[in-house]
């Protein structure tokens, strides 16, 4: 009864002072996170008893020791798999050269570490500070050089980037003509003529 | 799976074969480090159960040998088959490898039959019958690293793989590390598997005296199981050093891209290994008179290593990928901004290194408990030898998820930056997907070990 009793204050906590938080506070945690904190209150609460519990009559039949074996087993790995198939998922995503559009490359260009883009730029909260954010930049690129399209201006920024500086960064990305392929750089394009 | 791929595809069925093959594999190489060290352990202490611990377990033993060959068989049919281009670069280029290989996988399996029957024969000769249980344990030893050889390789090839020496090839970034990481795995997988042995033994014997050996066996079993397991993950640390000083595009893969929550389900499976074995420790110390005065430290223990638990768990964000876009705000899926530090390294490390530490104290607490009191053999806690099963169950599994994460680090690459994976079935698989796999995976091997376990033990038990 104390058992059940301190897990539902524990449970009642992790739902309930969320509520009077905010997330300025830094200390606001969201409902996946208040689901793994449940889960896991539940899994102490699970040894605690466990810890307690009154010993266990060996089994009468072998085939009963066979059935608490093979429940043991079930449960085991059933639930592991159950955890891991409520997890976050990504989709299955081929990585043969024909299974991703040009976007979809460069995104995985914009990311990927030798390239390094979001060392220094950030798309919706990922990535670096030290450049402009580009999460809506199909939008604004249009209007940073007159006469220039988004296309070319972001094409120009790529090959070479000191040509304009967004204030107020400073001059400090590479050009990238000599870093990237001609499909690459399609790429890279296509997908940043995405983020609007 | 892509609509344009088959549920059961090359890679699925690959996928099968080379796991269960490392399985078998896996506790041939592991089991019989243990067998040997028993048979010693017997003759220099005259107990003769250690003796007859090594005997029945190296009766499971030779018999997994012929499944572990013919997986192996399976697995090189389908590499030839259906991976013309890798399989033709590696048998090429590793020739030697493989030929010495071949050619030890004979002595291997000479060896193993000869201590296996001559065990009778050179009962009066034990240092003799011994010594030959040490050659088996190094060439088997020395196989598993000629094939680590290989498959660090694909991960960690050196610079131009084609021009590359032998020795550059096999002695490549991440081999050393591969190397220990299975070499330790492969002993605390051993000790589990024999504990699992004898806690069924345990529950389905009648006889007092076989529930008393049994009850041993399966202390022994646990006893091995958890020494190696509290050296693995500094092992499983050195190897992934290795990987990250290689490549750190693997690195962003590993822990902040896609696989990222692959590593948090290894923190649940790990950290349940650990717990269950101190449940066993605490169920077993019931047993021992004056026991009862370790209880509270116990108790403490348990706390510190659930404390460890869940900040190994607390990820640091709920999306799949590094680029995936929330369905809602950013800030319900990501991890506060004050308590960021407990996803961030230090903080695993800091955890992991508790759960460690903690299961080391109540290792030797235990030790202790059992040297100053006295242990009634068989009479135990029917709960501790289902936690025997639960620990060999969760191991295997363990194995079969690891397993996955390794190969698909490699990315798109058959041979990483070499040698690229264009089949039709190359994808990063979900965490779903490849959970079902690994469980699919450790429930054949324990319908294969069952089969191989009723018929080593009962059916030769009838006879």
């Amino acid at each position: 009864m104390r058992l059940v009793l301190a897990f539902g204050v524990v449970v009642a906590g992790i739902w309930l002072v969320p509520l009077f938080l905010t997330v300025e506070s830094g200390l606001k945690f969201g409902p996946p996170y208040q689901a793994l904190f449940t889960l896991l209150a539940l899994f102490g609460g699970l040894v605690v008893y466990l810890l307690r519990a009154p010993a266990m009559a060996p089994p009468k039949s072998a085939s009963r020791a066979m059935a608490g074996v093979a429940l043991v087993f079930l449960v085991t790995i059933g639930g592991v798999v159950l955890l891991a198939n409520v997890a976050p998922q990504f989709a299955f995503e081929g990585t043969g050269e024909a299974a991703a559009t040009g976007p979809e490359r460069g995104r995985v260009l914009f990311f990927d570490v030798k390239v390094g883009c979001f060392l220094c730029h950030s798309v919706q909260g990922s990535g670096g500070t030290r450049g402009p954010d580009l999460t809506h930049v199909a939008t604004s690129a249009g209007s940073r050089k007159p006469g220039m399209s988004a296309e070319e201006y972001l094409r120009e920024s790529l090959m070479s980037p000191s040509s304009f500086v967004v204030p107020p960064f400073d001059n400090i990305m590479p050009p990238f003509a000599q870093r990237l392929t001609p499909e690459q750089v399609g790429d890279l394009l296509a997908y940043l003529q995405g983020l609007e | 799976m892509p609509p344009e791929v088959s549920l059961i595809n090359d890679r699925v069925v690959i996928w099968v074969v080379a796991q269960l093959h490392l399985l078998f594999a896996a506790f041939v190489l592991g089991a019989p480090i243990f067998i040997v060290v028993s048979e010693y352990l017997g003759m220099r202490s005259g107990d003769g159960r250690y003796e007859r611990l090594a005997r029945e377990t190296m009766k499971i033993v030779a018999m997994s040998y012929s499944l572990t060959a013919l997986f192996g068989g399976a697995m090189t049919f389908v590499l030839v088959a259906k991976y013309q281009q890798l399989s033709n670069f590696l048998f090429q280029r590793f020739y030697p490898v493989f030929g010495t290989y071949a050619i030890l996988l004979v002595v291997e399996t000479a060896l193993m039959y000869l201590y296996w029957y001559s065990w009778d024969a050179l009962a009066k000769h034990k240092g003799v019958h011994i010594g030959i249980g040490v050659a088996l344990n190094a060439v088997g030893t020395v196989v598993m690293f000629l094939m680590n050889g290989v498959g660090s390789f694909m991960l960690t090839p050196p610079p131009s793989p084609e021009s590359a020496s032998l020795w550059q090839m096999v002695n490549n970034a991440t081999w050393t590390g591969l190397n220990l990481h299975r070499f330790v795995a492969n002993i605390a997988f051993g000790g589990f598997m024999v504990a699992l042995f004898a806690a069924f033994m345990f529950l389905t014997s009648r006889e007092e005296r076989d529930r008393a050996f049994y009850d041993w066996m399966g202390y022994i079993g646990n006893f091995i199981g958890v020494g190696a397991l509290i050296l693995l993950p500094v092992a499983g640390y050195i190897y992934t050093k290795e990987i990250f000083a290689y490549n750190a595009t693997i690195s962003t893969l590993l822990m902040a891209d896609k696989l990222a929550w692959f590593f948090v389900i290894q923190g649940v499976l790990v950290g349940l290994l650990f717990l269950g074995a101190m449940y066993y420790m605490w169920l077993s110390i019931q047993r021992v008179q004056g026991g009862v005065r370790f209880h509270s430290y116990f108790r403490g223990a348990f706390w510190v290593a659930l404390a460890g638990f869940v900040v190994w768990l607390v990820p640091q964000n709920f999306l799949p990928s590094l680029t995936a876009e929330p369905s809602g705000p950013i800030s319900e899926v990501t991890i506060p901004e004050r308590v960021i530090f407990l996803g961030f390294m230090p903080a695993k490390g800091l955890a992991v290194s508790a759960m460690v530490v903690i299961t080391a104290f109540v290792y030797l607490l235990y030790r202790q408990a059992i040297s100053t009191g006295t242990m009634v053999w068989g009479q135990i806690d029917t709960k501790a030898q289902l936690a025997l099963t639960f620990l060999p169950g969760l191991a295997v599994f363990t194995m079969a998820f690891m397993g996955p994460i390794r190969e698909m680090a490699r990315g798109e690459w058959h041979i990483f930056e070499f040698m690229a994976d264009t089949t039709q079935a190359s994808f990063l698989t979900p965490l779903g997907f490849t959970a079902i796999m690994a469980g699919l995976n450790t429930t054949l091997f324990f319908l294969l070990m069952a089969a191989v376990f009723w018929l080593g033990f009962k059916v030769s038990h009838q006879g």
